[in-house]
């Protein structure tokens, strides 16, 4: 699987922030918002190549993190039996 | 020492199987009727206990969209703690946030809350697996004949599927929409409870991440005035998912509106009160329109028929990012635990409490005319509504507790029914000087030590009274609304 990162994806209108769904990449309907740069922004999760694409038609991207670092799902992972006993310890 | 990590889904299966287990007369397990593409069988808990039958229900569900990793967990912990507290005859103590037992007492014997912790474990399975994907969000179809597995389950509900408004046709992408609405098992579990417990009127879907509290419609933007435009009505096919436009803005009585808003801000504020972290309440379209979820189709079902009941439904973005370390998951687990007590909360009816199981009861469905259609018509109801609304757990409470204020509700709530119950009548019935005095000693009688805010609630209620003094409930309605506008007005 290519590498992903997090990043914020700057559109330079409502229209074109909307339009990011045309493109099929991943990025997070409930984040999109109006900075303090009066950018339109939203967050996602894209390859190198999606970063590359969208700057080509105009959009800025930040990227913030690689998607390994955030990637805890595996890595916190406790058993039921120690979860309980923390749950019934609290 | 706290929970060291994650649940897996096995986890989240057995902490189910630990509440039916531990606590076998307030949890009863609930097997949906649909496994899981990959064969998981996938179930739900109920809580209640008392005695009483006929009352609400809410909904909480998580774990829908994969690798937003905490709200399964997050739901297991309250429905843990909510038994907990409950048995131990204890309180919730969430931060800064604490619910007395008889709060505990008051929901777990009041409502019904049902708790589907899980909605899509082949997801939570596929992103906690080596081989797997951290970041997958779908479910886990195969999609036979299309290059890409999973549908995203939160744009698979019957809410204008087929306008693909925020939605897409292709499998590759994150929010594939699946070949049909309720193609997918997960989304077809979520309908059955709603078919099958008629009286759940509230309903959370807990996502991550952005604190928000949202609301609907996701479509496009609300209005309030037009109800013929709306989401059934196909002369508006092709026009909705504009944020900001005027060319089509999606239906929701002003009610409706006002009740998402208020119950929203109290979720926000019971949130906030943890640890500080202030979310944010909006209707969901925010920039980005959407269709097909799951908030939206809960909340479209009594529009489409009118047999069913309304469900406040709303979508939680818990958190700051998918998958926090674990000590974070625990402070936005108890600061979440803390709103979703207030949603329990704020969908209690103290009317229903105190007519329960009397010959009022009967009358429920009339009581619902006459507020939807007399009282939120006039701004002096709509008042009067919201002040039970806001103060309906207290009520609640005090008349679980006390016998005699409940037999003396009942009687006069009895004579007050039938000067309302006669509203239609060619010569409707008048509220005798008697009944009034009677009302206004038993509200003197039931304000002391009470609440600020019940005292209050109270006291506007009291002034109120002489509009209604030899009067119809239409004329004291008008007469009290026209004062409120007079003082509004200077």
């Amino acid at each position: 699987m290519a590498h992903r990162f997090f990043v914020t994806v700057l559109a330079p209108s409502k229209h074109a922030l909307v339009s990011l769904n045309e493109y099929e990449v991943d990025v997070f309907q409930p984040t999109a918002r109006v900075t303090e740069q009066d950018d339109f922004a939203i967050d996602g999760l894209l390859t190198l190549e999606e970063i590359g694409r969208l700057v080509e038609e105009g959009y800025r991207v930040v990227v913030n993190e690689e998607a390994s670092k955030k990637a805890r799902a595996r890595t916190e992972v406790a058993e039921f039996r120690q979860w309980i006993r923390g749950m019934e310890e609290e | 020492m706290p929970p060291p990590g994650y649940l897996t889904a096995a986890g989240i299966e057995s902490c189910l199987q630990y509440l039916a287990n531990t606590y076998p007369t307030i949890c009863q397990l609930i097997v949906m009727p649909e496994a899981s593409h990959e064969g998981s069988s996938i179930r739900a808990i109920r809580i209640r206990g008392g005695a009483s039958g006929n009352r609400r229900g809410v909904l909480f569900i998580g774990g829908v969209h994969a690798r937003e990793i905490v709200n399964p967990d997050l739901l297991v912990s309250f429905a843990l703690n909510l038994c907990k507290a409950y048995t131990s005859g204890t309180g919730l103590t969430f931060g800064g946030r604490s619910y007395g037992s008889s709060i505990v007492r008051l929901l777990v014997h009041t409502l019904d809350i049902f708790i589907l912790p899980l909605v899509n474990p082949d997801g939570r399975v596929y992103v906690q697996s080596p081989t797997g994907d951290a970041f997958w969000r779908k479910n886990r179809n195969p999609n036979v004949g299309l290059p890409c597995r999973g549908a995203d389950i939160n744009r698979n509900y019957n809410l204008l599927w087929s306008s693909g408004i925020g939605t897409s046709a292709s499998s590759c992408s994150e929010v594939f929409k699946g070949n049909n609405a309720f193609s997918e098992p997960e989304t077809r579990n979520v309908r059955h409870l709603l078919d099958t417990y008629p009286n759940i009127m509230g309903m959370i879907d807990v996502h991550s991440y952005m604190q928000l509290v949202l609301y609907p419609w996701g479509d496009d933007d609300n209005q309030t005035t037009n109800p013929s435009m709306n989401f059934m009505n196909p002369a508006y096919n092709g026009m909705r998912g504009t944020a900001g436009d005027s060319i089509y803005r999606e239906y929701m009585p002003q009610t409706d509106w006002d009740w998402f808003a208020t119950t929203g801000n109290r979720v926000r504020d019971a949130i906030a009160a943890v640890r500080g972290r202030v979310y944010t309440v909006e209707q969901s379209i925010l920039l980005y329109p959407t269709s097909g979820d799951s908030k939206d189709y809960a909340y479209s079902r009594h529009f489409v028929d009118a047999t069913k009941r309304k469900v406040f439904a709303y979508v939680l973005e818990t958190g700051t990012e998918f998958q926090p370390p674990y000590s974070e998951a625990l402070n936005i687990i108890s600061e979440v635990s803390s709103g979703l007590v207030e949603f329990c909360l704020a969908c209690l009816c103290a009317f229903e409490e105190v007519v329960r199981s009397t010959a009022l009861e009967a009358e429920l469905e009339e009581a619902r005319d006459f507020r939807e259609h007399d009282m939120l018509a006039t701004p002096a109801g709509r008042r009067y509504v919201r002040l039970l609304t806001d103060n309906s757990a207290e009520v609640t409470e005090v008349i679980q507790r006390d016998d005699e204020a409940r037999k003396r509700a009942v009687e006069l709530l009895q004579r007050v029914n039938e000067v309302v119950a006669s509203r239609k009548d060619r010569r409707p019935k008048v509220f005798e000087a008697s009944l009034i005095e009677e009302v206004e000693r038993y509200l003197n009688e039931f304000s002391d030590k009470r609440s600020p805010s019940l005292k209050k609630a109270i006291q506007e209620v009291r002034r109120d009274l002489k509009h209604f003094r030899g009067k119809t409930v239409s004329e004291g309605l008008e007469s009290a609304s026209k004062e409120h506008e007079n003082q509004a007005r200077y």
